[in-house]
């Protein structure tokens, strides 16, 4: 039996951070960003990880590119575990997985060019150069909306939008399996993120990628998405495929979450039924005991603050975190 | 039909330049006593410099030009420093996209809030901290009593932002100029302050002037909409009308281009070609012309007025007559 068609296999996945706090830092304590996770990307998915912030959305996908080193668990990239690997296996298997970022002004060092940004990984992999490199380059710029004449300009000539596409092509130089978008349409203007969203969805189209669709905004992980994961402090607790979630959410942070998005029509916006949470996400060093949601929920009962509830399969193929669905 | 009612607010031909560039021009609008006026649009439309410019906070770089800013039977515009500074809190007050920016991290929260108030009545120290407590309650902050001796730093940003609002609101002004106030937060938690906000409205008839990006945020809050392109107003409307009936490519473009539910998954969104220009190449004609799929000759070089659509609703296009088409040349 083989798993090749899974570009992605996490198992179990923590990551900790120690934090410090109190007079000259004095009290000691762990942030505990991700939980031990589990999630399967298969070939050319979109997978949306959604949650408020500070919940691991971030803390995960570094981790999966590894630019952070899960405490526990396994993380197979086309079947390569890379927890523990080092040198050239873990190189090669590595720029199969790439990452977008929000903010592309930040990505992008302001004294390169263009080309030089997206030549950089094929130099350092020493996949090509000379003419070769800048034919690659051309065709990247092309085939992110941009022409092969902007290769010799600077990121600050460029709009915020561009810059994203930039991004994009230096992400897809190096033909990965899977790009990790950590929030990457959240800084961009609405006409702007539709020609960024365009453009992700043609790429996969073409050239068969998955992605890992890090966002907050539902109307976008609804129009983009094949499968949405729901993390709550530092775990899963909804797992779905984008029409059974849409249609029919379960867990209670879940449907907290749906309600929160307004929806953009008046007439729709004002007559849904609204379930609006109290209070803010607990801290992550200090997660409550039971399901870590109970003290927001509005379904919460007494086995909740003791016993955490595991993701079980339900009848419709979605898996769910809670006591009471 | 609804009787009309007099605005409280009544903004008139604002205009603002920096560096002899025009990044307000010309911006009018009313707000009615108890009424969310949304001014939306894309970053760099000149938002943020209308609201400042309503309040008298435009940064040293920019000058009002022209424009009154009628708030009841008085004009803001005519008002001096000192007249401002008294109104400011007391009749019109303004909350950012960043609170913790805006509070001082030196100081308490309870102090923040009662000086606000101490400012506008002379209250004794007692009385105002006691105010501030039931402010504490009324925007919805559990555990006031702890929190008035806590500092900006302990709080989250959304307790920040509520902080801002009591602040804001504690005097008791008519109306409330809230500046991308949920843009930093979680939804979850901008559903916490947008519902706060409506409450204001309805138990308190404040009005708001509330500035967004976010569509979504524009049909759960707001009874107008003023849509803002390059520093000008390129349509007004009732909130129903302007989604029902866009009347401006811009706003017909802006409402295509977020994905909703009747869009198929993964079909392509409406784009609109192009950026915004940047204040130094606005063109004597319509703002949007360099963008727009209307475009023709007259849009290059004449500006269009804001031409009348059925009540409340106007719309600055050669070409209102045309707008069918750009639903036409939708994906
Ligand atoms: N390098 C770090 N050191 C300490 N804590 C961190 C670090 N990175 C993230 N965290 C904490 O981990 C939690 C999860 O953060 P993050 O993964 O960024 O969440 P999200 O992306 O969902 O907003 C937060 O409480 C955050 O403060
Ligand atoms: N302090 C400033 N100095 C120079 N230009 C400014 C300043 N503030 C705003 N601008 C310019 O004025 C225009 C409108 O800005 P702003 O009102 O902040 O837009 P918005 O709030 O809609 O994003 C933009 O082109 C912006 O670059
Ligand atoms: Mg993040
Ligand atoms: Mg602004």
């Amino acid at each position: 039996m083989s798993d090749t068609h899974q570009v992605l296999e996490i198992r179990d996945v923590a990551v900790h951070f120690n934090g410090r706090s109190g007079l000259f830092g004095r009290s000691q304590f762990v942030v505990k960003a991700v939980n031990g996770v589990s999630l399967d990307i298969a070939a050319g998915e979109t997978v949306a990880l959604v949650g408020e912030s500070g919940c691991g959305k971030s803390t995960l996908s570094n981790t999966i590119v590894g630019l952070q080193q899960p405490v526990e668990g396994s993380i197979r990239i086309a079947g390569e575990e890379v927890v523990g690997a080092r040198g050239k296996a873990l190189n090669d298997i590595r720029r199969k997985v790439q990452m977008i970022f929000q903010d592309p002004a930040l990505s992008l060092d302001p004294r390169s060019t263009i080309g030089a940004a997206i030549a950089e990984p094929l130099i350092v992999r020493g996949i090509a150069r000379g003419e070769a490199l800048k034919s690659r380059i051309a065709k990247l710029l092309t085939e992110v909306g941009l022409r092969p004449e902007h290769a010799d300009r600077y990121p600050h000539q460029f709009s915020g939008g561009q810059r994203q596409r930039v991004v994009i092509a230096r992400a897809l130089a190096l033909e990965p399996a899977l790009v990790v978008c950590d929030e990457p349409v959240s800084a961009l203007d609405v006409s702007v993120r539709a020609q960024i969203l365009n453009l992700l969805v043609a790429l996969q189209k073409r050239t068969g990628v998955a992605y890992l669709f890090v966002s907050h905004d539902l109307s976008v992980v609804r129009h983009i998405c094949d499968r949405v994961v729901v993390m709550y402090l530092g775990r899963f607790v909804e797992i779905a495929d984008r029409d059974t979630f849409f249609a029919n959410p379960k867990h209670p942070y879940t449907k907290a979450l749906m309600s929160a998005v307004p929806e953009a029509d008046p007439r729709l916006q004002r007559s849904r039924e609204r379930l609006i949470l109290t209070g803010e996400l607990p801290s992550p060093s200090n997660i409550p005991p039971g399901c870590a949601f109970h003290t927001r929920c509005p379904l919460a009962t007494e086995i909740c603050s003791r016993v955490r509830p595991e993701l079980t399969s339900r009848a419709d193929g979605s898996t769910v975190a809670c006591h009471h669905v | 039909m609804h009787e009309p009612i007099r605005p409280l607010l009544d903004v008139s031909d604002l205009t603002v330049d920096i560096d002899g560039a025009r990044v307000v021009d010309g911006v009018s609008f009313t707000v009615a006593p108890g009424e969310v006026m949304a001014l939306v649009g894309e970053s760099g439309c000149g938002k943020s410099l209308t609201a400042f410019a309503m309040l008298g906070l435009l940064p040293s770089v920019a000058r009002r030009t022209e424009g009154r800013i009628l708030l009841g039977d008085r004009d803001l515009a005519t008002f001096s420093e000192r007249q401002l500074r008294k109104a400011r809190g007391k009749d019109i007050s303004i909350i950012f996209q960043e609170p913790s920016a805006s509070l001082d991290p030196l100081a308490s929260v309870g102090s923040q809030i009662a000086d606000a108030y101490r400012i506008h009545t002379g209250a004794s120290r007692a009385d105002a901290f006691e105010k501030a407590r039931q402010m504490l309650v009324d925007v919805g902050i559990p555990d006031p009593d702890r929190r008035l001796d806590q500092f900006p730093f302990e709080l989250s940003g959304g307790m920040c932002q509520r902080i801002m609002i009591a602040i804001a609101l504690i005097c008791g002004p008519r109306v409330l100029v809230a500046d991308e106030p949920t843009t930093a937060l979680d939804v979850t938690i901008q559903a916490q302050i947008l519902d706060l906000m409506k409450k204001l409205v309805a138990d308190h008839g404040t009005s708001i002037v509330l500035i967004t990006h976010d569509m979504g945020v524009v049909a759960d809050i707001a009874d107008h909409v003023a849509v803002m392109y390059a520093g000008r107003i390129a349509e007004i409307a009732p909130v129903q009308d302007l989604f029902d009936h866009p009347a401006h490519p811009y706003t017909a473009l802006l409402l295509a281009s977020v994905p909703r539910l009747d869009v198929a998954p993964k079909a392509d969104l409406a784009t609109i070609e192009g950026s915004v220009p940047t204040p130094q190449e606005f063109g004597p004609g319509c703002h949007f012309a360099s963008r727009c799929p209307l475009v023709t000759d007259k849009c290059r070089v004449e500006q269009p007025p804001l031409f009348a659509q059925g009540y409340g609703h106007r719309s600055a296009c050669w070409h209102i007559d045309r707008i069918a088409e750009i639903t036409g040349m939708l994906p």
